[in-house]
């Protein structure tokens, strides 16, 4: 936006300042998402007004609290190592195939975008649930004698957060495999790698800034799920945002609330920047 | 394409000033008065018999909003932009612990001496009874459930349970209730105690989060059997014409309750609405539709549901929300729930 700004702006009197274009853009961030998560964690010690630091031991000393943060952590790594080796494999498949497939195949991965994240999540309670699809077939085809419990599980929210969070890791692993030099492999194999050798040596690395990228964003998107695992997961598999959410509908605590709002963003912040850094390395690095 | 720097520029200054002004869509219109309630059926039934006829009445313009959240309600009082005028929360709204954030009603203008006794206090006045029972799926069991009990005895009727994900909805008063506490010595709840019951079933229990999920679970048979809202079960079995067949006895009697928000705009309007909701003629007419019983001793609920209202199977045994107490103990309650529900037997 910067650029073109800036070059459209030559020979005339007045120019503009560089970056204006994002200015729209931070000004509805500002409004729409700065100030009300800075309203939500000020209440941690405003609520009430003479909470202190109280509201942080009371939430960091429950070992509730530690309970939910654990499972969003375990759902969140196991989504994105699933969600990451699915979509890297699938980005290759639609470098490999190229032309209508490649259509095709993106196509495929973007209908999760098309229909809402309620209905999808429905979707899935309706086939795993006991009296659902799959233990219907299970039943008939004799393969079981009682219902195989899959909803109500980690299993079921694995599988359905990662339905819904693998274009994102398809995405930006396929933008890394299009930018990729092909001469670099032809130049490996007229060295003398083999083909596993080429792709792990040369292929890989080059574009393990896709993959780092898109383990990130699922990562840190996995940590705010919501109505997914309410749905798919049984009493164990809870996130923290549930929580929160019943901290603020039911017991009206505000303070506590809040104060586990300001803890989980301190996690998310931490993870960008960690991962930040690591994708910044990778880029530093380029291709080995 | 080469843009035009002033269109750019344009843009940017109109999104930063629809940004930079107050949230419109909230603004309440001076001339409207905006009822809200808990949605579903309901919603549709109180349009009807209620607020269709007050506007050809009162000539007053009505905006009926479904989903109440107290937790919005308590937000907009904070932040002094009130757009709610009636608010028909649940048992758990409106005792004296709630007054940060209502108005105390006018009883100069709403009559509440027909008003079932201890159902009309300072902030909040019920305008229906209903009821928490068990329903069960008919095909699932086989024989019929009597009790609370018998959904605590999974060897006599296996299967899964559907429990209110909701610490005050009442799951700790039917695991009392089924452990052998007599209503009248139900409050203070034995927290202990009701988790203990709880334990002896909980591989067994489906948290459910709405109405509509309570019908679906029970009606397509994935448990046997779920506590819900009297007007569900009603509605699986008779409207959705499921399998589905419930019980009175034991159940736990609630009421809907209007209150006004502090810093309604339109309080006086809301009176007045609230008077004409309670009145002999209007109370009784949401039983039409749905088994709910009215509050006015004088209403006369539809004649083909009263066979179906909670307030008919009182012989059958019943327990009633202590709402003050559950007032009281909401965060002890929620802290409790929470660690119980989200750990290992």
């Amino acid at each position: 936006m910067a650029c073109v700004a800036r070059s459209a702006g030559q020979g005339r009197s007045w120019e503009l300042p560089p970056g204006i274009g994002t200015w729209p853009l931070l000004a509805a961030l500002g409004v729409l998402f700065v100030w009300p998560a800075v309203a939500i964690i000020s209440s941690s010690v405003t609520e009430p007004a003479d909470a202190g630091l109280s509201n942080f031991r009371a939430v960091l000393s429950d070992p509730t609290f530690a309970r939910f943060v654990g499972n969003t952590l375990r759902t969140a790594v196991l989504v994105s190592a699933v969600a990451g080796t699915i979509g890297y494999v699938y980005a290759y498949a639609m470098y490999r195939l190229g032309g209508r497939w490649r259509t095709v195949l993106m196509n495929c991965a973007l209908l999760p975008f098309w229909t809402s994240l309620l209905v999808r999540s429905f979707a899935w309670t309706v086939i795993l649930r006991d009296t659902g699809i799959v233990n219907w077939g299970l039943l008939h085809l004799g393969l079981v004698s009682h219902p195989v419990g899959l909803l109500r599980t980690p299993f079921a929210v694995v599988i359905g957060m990662t339905q819904i969070l693998l274009p994102f890791t398809i995405l930006p692993a396929y933008a890394s495999m299009a930018a990729f030099d092909p001469d670099l492999l032809r130049a490996a194999r007229s060295l003398g790698a083999g083909p596993a050798s080429a792709f792990w040596r040369v292929f890989f690395p080059c574009t393990r800034v896709g993959v780092v990228a898109g383990l990130l964003l699922v990562f840190v998107l996995s940590l705010g799920y919501f109505i997914t695992p309410v749905l798919l997961g049984g009493p164990r598999d809870q996130p923290v945002a549930v929580l929160i959410n019943a901290q603020v509908t039911t017991a009206l605590d505000w303070g506590a609330a809040g104060a586990m709002a300001a803890i989980v963003t301190a996690v998310v912040l931490l993870c960008l920047v960690a991962g930040w850094r690591l994708v910044g390395g990778v880029f530093l690095a380029g291709p080995a | 394409m080469r843009q035009q720097p002033r269109l750019v520029f344009a843009i940017a200054v109109a999104c930063a000033a629809l940004a930079a002004c107050p949230d419109a869509s909230g603004a309440a219109d001076p001339q409207t008065l905006v009822w809200v309630d808990g949605g579903g059926a309901y919603h549709d039934d109180v349009q009807l018999q209620l607020l269709t006829p007050w506007r050809a009445l009162s000539g007053d313009k009505i905006v009926s909003v479904a989903g109440t959240d107290n937790a919005k309600l308590r937000a907009m009082v904070e932040a002094k932009r009130v757009v709610w005028d009636v608010y028909n929360g649940d048992n758990t709204w409106g005792t004296d612990l709630d007054a940060k954030w209502l108005l105390p009603l006018d009883y100069s203008v709403i009559h509440k001496d027909r008003i079932l006794p201890g159902f009309a206090s300072k902030y909040r006045v019920a305008n229906m009874i209903y009821s928490i029972q068990l329903a069960y799926n008919t095909d699932a069991v086989k024989s019929a459930p009597s009790g609370w009990a018998d959904f605590f005895d999974l060897k006599k009727f296996p299967g899964k349970r559907a429990v209110m994900d909701y610490s005050a909805g009442g799951i700790f008063e039917i695991a009392l209730l089924a452990d052998g506490v007599p209503p009248g010595q139900l409050y203070p709840l034995d927290i202990d105690r009701a988790i203990r019951k709880l334990n002896t079933i909980k591989p067994a229990l489906v948290f459910w989060a709405s109405g509509a999920q309570s019908e679906d679970l029970v009606g397509s048979g994935e448990v046997a059997m779920v506590m819900t809202y009297n007007a569900r079960a009603y509605d699986v079995k008779h409207v959705q014409k499921k399998p589905v067949d419930y019980v009175f006895g034991g159940q736990i009697l609630a009421a809907a309750y209007l209150t006004v928000p502090l810093g309604s705009q339109h309080a006086a309007e809301a009176m007045k609405l609230i008077d004409y909701v309670l009145s002999k003629d209007a109370n009784g007419k949401l039983s039409t539709a749905l088994p709910v019983a009215p509050s006015n001793q004088d209403s006369v609920p539809d004649p083909s549901m009263r066979a179906e209202l909670p307030t008919s199977h009182l012989a059958d045994g019943y327990t009633m929300f202590d709402d003050q107490w559950i007032s009281e103990n909401a965060k002890m309650l929620e802290a409790r729930y929470e660690a119980w529900k989200s750990s290992a037997l």
